[in-house]
């Protein structure tokens, strides 16, 4: 009779337990092409990953004098990731600066904390938190009207917090949306410090190795006038996921750099002038 | 091997809140200095003699090995090739703002007068007319 029970039980539960299964990879890589996607590591995994953004591909500094942007590096990011639990990661990268407007030589420290995960038939959605720091190592400029000016020391720092919901509509379709709010300690005379943005990405996957993913970047701040002085940041990739826990992509970016804090108060490269650019992400998964 | 990886993950933990509450109870809303500007002269790429820009430009950027003909940093020597280096402001935020342009490795001069700047900046206000 009690083995009845135990039998009735684990029937009872089965459906349950299939009900609750959680659904994964909605991205298969923690940025989407830049910007940063609900996923994080699983505990203890490592991430290694190199993101690389060359020279304009057409107009006065692309085409085939300057082998459509190869010849000239935009900006270069290396950089960590580690899981500590199943839902909280942190990481660690340089970049070199993108964009000639922001902080360059940077140290991004970053945290990432998934407060829901998508299950099928339960949880709807995938929502998650990240929060960077970037410290520039940039060396002190003599020009007051420099942000590299660094009159204090506080100045080199920004920082960036982001909320991003994603779902899984099928296996082959993601769609994530997102805000942003970036905090620059020095601003150029007449711009805010803080820049609210909206974030919008997408992944498509075409076959078993395959995929296309797609996001942009909408900054909002009183000074920022959107398709006149400011562009948002737009970028699309083939997203190639080799086995073994590598994934290759092969991105058209107009951003030039490759962290939250300088694409998105500094995007003004416009892509009707040529000015945007080939890239690639290298991720490497490691366990130890 | 658990308990090791658990310290280190309580100690990343810590670390990081830490330096994230420390850093942001120093969030400043700074400004960089703005300068007044006095223009008196109707500055001109090219096109008004007595006030043109180009002379400039020909001494500290788009001389050989630098922005010059067909260079793939950018071409200064014709304002066709120029001009998109106006309307994006990357000229006057690098050359006015920024004053890193031209670079300390620069070959010709490494810096610009107060008037050579004043000419450009009144020159930038104006729109960069040709």
């Amino acid at each position: 009779m009690k083995g009845l029970y135990i039998l009735l039980i684990l029937i009872l539960s089965l459906p349950a337990a299939t009900a609750q299964e959680a659904v994964y990879q909605t991205f298969k890589h923690g940025r989407i092409v830049t910007i940063q996607s609900t996923e994080t590591l699983k505990t203890w995994d490592w991430d290694f990953y190199v993101m690389h953004r060359f020279g304009d591909l057409l107009g006065p500094n692309g085409g085939t004098t300057n082998t459509f942007g190869l010849a000239n590096a935009a900006d270069v990011i290396i950089g960590f990731r580690y899981g500590l639990n199943d839902n909280l990661e942190v990481g660690l990268s340089r970049n070199k600066g993108g964009s000639p407007l922001a902080l360059d030589k940077n140290f991004n420290l970053h945290l990432k904390y998934r407060l829901l995960r998508q299950k099928h038939h339960g949880t709807p959605l995938s929502l998650s938190v990240f929060s960077l720091t970037s410290f520039s190592t940039a060396q002190r400029s003599l020009n007051p009207a420099s942000l590299k000016y660094f009159a204090k020391f506080i100045h080199r720092f920004t920082y960036h917090f982001q909320a991003m919901a994603a779902r899984k509509f099928s296996h082959r379709f993601s769609l994530q949306l997102g805000a942003g709010y970036t905090h620059r300690n020095i601003a150029y005379s007449g711009e805010s410090n803080g820049i609210v943005s909206g974030l919008i990405g997408m992944r498509l996957q075409l076959n078993k190795i395959y995929g296309i993913v797609a996001d942009a970047a909408f900054p909002f701040a009183p000074h920022i006038r959107l398709f006149d002085t400011h562009q948002p940041y737009l970028g699309i990739a083939l997203e190639i996921e080799t086995g073994g826990g590598h994934i290759f992509n092969i991105s058209l970016t107009n951003a030039r750099g490759t962290v939250e804090t300088d694409f998105i108060p500094y995007t003004i490269e416009r892509i009707d002038q040529g000015e945007f650019r080939l890239g690639f992400t290298l991720s490497r998964y490691m366990r130890f | 091997m658990r308990s090791l990886r658990t310290h280190i993950f309580r100690i990343i933990i810590g670390i990081a809140f830490i330096s994230t509450a420390s850093l942001l109870s120093h969030c400043t809303f700074d400004k960089v200095e703005a300068v007044p500007l006095e223009c008196d002269h109707p500055y001109t790429f090219e096109s008004n003699d007595s006030f043109k820009v180009r002379p400039i430009f020909e001494l500290t950027c788009s001389y050989q090995g630098c922005h010059e003909r067909n260079a793939s940093i950018g071409d200064f020597t014709q304002y066709r090739t120029l001009k998109p280096f106006i309307r994006n402001g990357k000229i006057f935020r690098r050359v006015i703002e920024n004053k890193d342009m031209p670079p300390p490795y620069a070959t010709g001069p490494k810096t610009l007068t107060t008037e050579e700047l004043q000419a450009i900046e009144c020159w930038l206000a104006a729109g960069g007319p040709p």
